[in-house]
């Protein structure tokens, strides 16, 4: 009997043949009417019973894709399903066989990276721009003031003032108790702080909600509240048995609880849900939301970022700086390097100095070479004719014996140490003397002007024994004075006639001495009265007088001269003045005396 | 570690915040968090709580003592795990107070772990409630402790008791 297994029996009191009668018709009629669903029915059993494989593997694919197309993007469950799973097997593969994960994410490292590394510039760029336009700008300047104002510090008021929003604690509070589960926030917070302050919210919320919904009647879904107290704001995701707090700045957008603390209240609720169910005080279990938590701890700033890669002015002004730095460098450098090089070349120009080399050393310009110590200094040259500053320049001389005419002339000055008198003059070697000088000086340089550096030669030119000269001034300045009408000396004159001859004679010793060609005129004077002809013939015995004295003294006759002028070149031209004195005066003789030293060389 | 709510209900001025101030001590909140009793209706405090076999977090509900215990603060019991019935020794009425609150707690939330305290031992010269009212409490099943907030005196014990009734 095919249909007896489907055919409830009555287990008590065997039926009566009438009415076993009719459930075979009964039978009979199922048999008739769902035969071909039953035989399918009997097919499919074994599929039902146990899932094939094989089965499973063809409608697997394509149960995801239908899956990833019908639901929502947001819509984590089969993602949160398949992660934990995925994320072990991954590691497993890496543990195995590293190689070949190695190679299939190869080909994305690159790029990676690269995206990692300018996304790090450009936050650095965009950090250090902030930085500068906070700090630069007048914006800045202001918000400079407000916290000194308001007694913050500069860096929460910059915030207040960019910032979109931020969240800075995240609460997870099971509901019912007000106890805390899990939180996580920005810095530390002590696990006591965070449990007194998720008591406090919770009583701020329900004792609010109560408010609303006693006095005003509001009968809405309280899923969502916000509350917000200056700056900071509350908001609250509520699931049926946890309530997810967030205590934030600034305004955020609804999607903030569209978008993160809807679904996080959701995933917790949803995946916890035993352990909410379950709770009894012990938060243990919940913290593995601590993640989701500290992904809700999001901020916005009010300047979008998105902008990608921007410089603004600001970060120009360094810029500028660093230029402005950079030309000023480089036209002190080549300031200082013009002025250093006109230094080297008045050196190089300078007699006595010669330069070995040049450079800069420890920063400072350097130059070493041979001075002679008749050179002027180069610390003096620098001071005299440069702008360095003289702690720029450092030289090194070495001392030694120029042979340049400036410094030979030098030299010699300093080795003769010539009178005023003498004019000494350099050409090729030979060294000029001229002028007048004392006969032991004249003699001296005789000798040991060649021995000198640099002096080939000594030549005088008309250098004359100074007593000559001196000699000479005195003899013609006297006027020895002579008797009227005769040629005799006027009475009290014999210490000067004396004189007269002891001078005329040196004079001539002198000159012989030196080579010197010495004449000597002498030239008899009368006074204006009496004839012409007989002044003429007085004065000319005067002279004559005279020079027979000098000669009779042993002085060569042809050195000496005698004329007479009568009263034609009077000594005193206006004896009127003083008639006596100028008459006397004029019964005189004069002294006129020339010196040729001509040109002589001496020769060491 | 685990976490408890638990409240301090009683009539006003029976030294509720003085047994919470007296048993969490120099918290370093405590100071912080009295000014929310004018504006809030509570306070909250925590407090480690060593029963011997187990450390407990407790997280202590003080609710604004007024004689009138109003619906809109018996919300604040909700969740909690236990309560600490607060009277003062030296004031009857605010045995007869506690005992109303606790029906009023009863019909709302079932019967919770809480314990009577009859705080002001430190007054004896004053003390009002006689030994036979607080007899007939014990033999219906309450736990009493005698405490002085001021003394320290019974203050630990209180909350050790309850938290040991809440954990059983």
């Amino acid at each position: 009997m095919s249909t007896q297994s489907l055919i409830p029996q009555p287990k008590q009191n065997p039926a009566p043949p009438e009415s076993q009668r009719e459930q075979e018709v009964i039978a009979e009629l199922r048999q008739l009417l769902l035969g071909t669903e039953r035989a399918q029915a009997a097919r499919l059993r074994p599929h039902l019973e146990r899932i094939n494989p094989h089965e499973l593997g063809r409608v697997l694919p394509t149960a995801i894709r239908l899956r990833n197309d019908e639901t929502s993007s947001s819509d984590q469950q089969l993602a949160d399903a398949l992660m934990p799973t995925v994320a072990s097997a991954l590691k497993v593969a890496v543990k195995r066989d590293p190689q070949s994960v190695a190679d299939a994410i190869f080909p994305v490292m690159g790029p990676a990276i690269r995206q990692a590394v300018w996304h790090q510039f450009s936050q650095l760029v965009q950090q250090l721009d902030k930085k500068l336009q906070h700090g630069l700008s007048w914006q800045g300047l202001k918000w400079r003031i407000e916290a000194w104002q308001t007694k913050k510090s500069f860096a929460e008021i910059v915030l207040y003032h960019t910032l979109l929003y931020r969240v800075e604690h995240v609460y997870l509070i099971h509901r019912e108790t007000g106890l805390l589960l899990e939180h996580a926030a920005r810095g530390e917070v002590s696990e006591s702080d965070a449990e007194i302050e998720s008591g406090m919210l919770t009583a701020f919320k329900t004792g609010i909600q109560d408010l609303a919904h006693d006095l005003y009647k509001n009968e809405a879904d309280a899923s969502k509240s916000v509350m917000r107290v200056g700056e900071l704001e509350f908001w609250f995701a509520q699931g049926p048995q946890v309530v997810l707090a967030c205590v934030l700045r600034g305004a955020p957008p609804e999607e903030f609880y569209t978008g993160v603390m809807a679904p996080t209240i959701e995933t917790i609720q949803r995946d916890y849900s035993a352990e909410i169910d379950e709770f009894e005080g012990d938060p243990a279990p919940f913290g593995p939301t601590r993640p989701l938590l500290e992904a809700c701890l999001q901020e916005s700033q009010r300047e979008a970022d998105s902008q990608g890669f921007r410089v603004s002015p600001y970060l120009l002004v360094p810029v500028a700086v660093i230029i402005i730095a950079l030309a000023v460098w480089a036209f002190l450098t080549i300031r200082d390097n013009r002025r250093w090089r006109e230094y080297l070349g008045r050196l190089e120009a300078e007699p006595g100095i010669v330069i070995t080399e040049t450079g800069a050393r420890d920063g400072r310009y350097y130059v070493a070479g041979l001075r002679d110590p008749l050179a002027e200094s180069p610390e003096a040259i620098l001071a005299r004719t440069s702008a360095l500053a003289p702690d720029d320049v450092t030289g090194r001389w070495q001392p030694y014996q120029a042979l340049d005419a400036e410094i030979v002339g030098k030299r010699v000055r300093e080795i003769l140490r010539p009178p005023d008198s003498v004019k000494l003059s350099l050409s090729d070697g030979a060294l000029t003397a001229s002028g007048s000088a004392p006969q032991a000086w004249i003699e001296q340089a005789r000798r040991i002007a060649g021995i000198a550096p640099g002096v080939n030669s000594f030549r005088e030119q008309g250098l004359i024994d100074e007593e000559i000269l001196n000699i000479k001034a005195k003899m013609e300045a006297e006027v020895p004075r002579f008797i009227v009408g005769t040629a005799r000396f006027a009475p009290g004159q014999d210490e000067k006639r004396r004189q007269l001859l002891d001078d005329v004679k040196r004079l001539f010793d002198l000159a012989d001495r030196n080579r010197v060609a010495v004449r000597m005129e002498v030239t008899g004077h009368t006074d204006d009265t009496g004839a012409v002809e007989f002044n003429d013939r007085l004065s000319r015995e005067r002279a004559e007088m005279v020079r027979a004295l000098f000669i009779a003294s042993g002085i060569d006759a042809s050195r000496l001269t005698a004329i007479g002028v009568g009263s034609r070149q009077p000594v005193r031209a206006d004896p009127q003045t003083n008639e006596t004195e100028g008459a006397e005066m004029n019964r005189s003789v004069t002294f006129h005396i020339s010196v040729d030293a001509g040109s002589q060389s001496g020769r060491q | 570690m685990l976490r408890k709510k638990i409240c301090m209900l009683g009539a006003f001025a029976v030294g509720k915040t003085s047994l919470v101030a007296r048993f969490v001590r120099a918290h370093s909140t405590g100071a912080l968090t009295d000014k929310y009793h004018t504006t809030v209706g509570v306070k909250i405090d925590t407090k480690i709580v060593d029963t011997g076999d187990q450390s407990v977090s407790l997280a202590i509900w003080d609710m604004a003592g007024e004689d009138d215990f109003q619906k809109a603060r018996i919300s604040n019991l909700t969740g909690a795990g236990g309560y600490l019935l607060v009277a003062d020794g030296t004031r009857s009425k605010t045995l007869d107070t506690a005992r109303s609150i606790n029906e009023r707690v009863v019909q709302s939330f079932g019967a919770l772990p809480f314990v009577l305290v009859l705080n002001k031992t430190d007054l004896t010269e004053d003390w009002e409630i006689e030994e036979t009212a607080i007899r007939q409490l014990i033999d219906r099943g309450w736990r009493v402790i005698r405490s002085s907030a001021r003394s320290g005196a019974g203050v630990e014990e209180a909350f050790t008791l309850l938290t040991q009734l809440m954990l059983r």
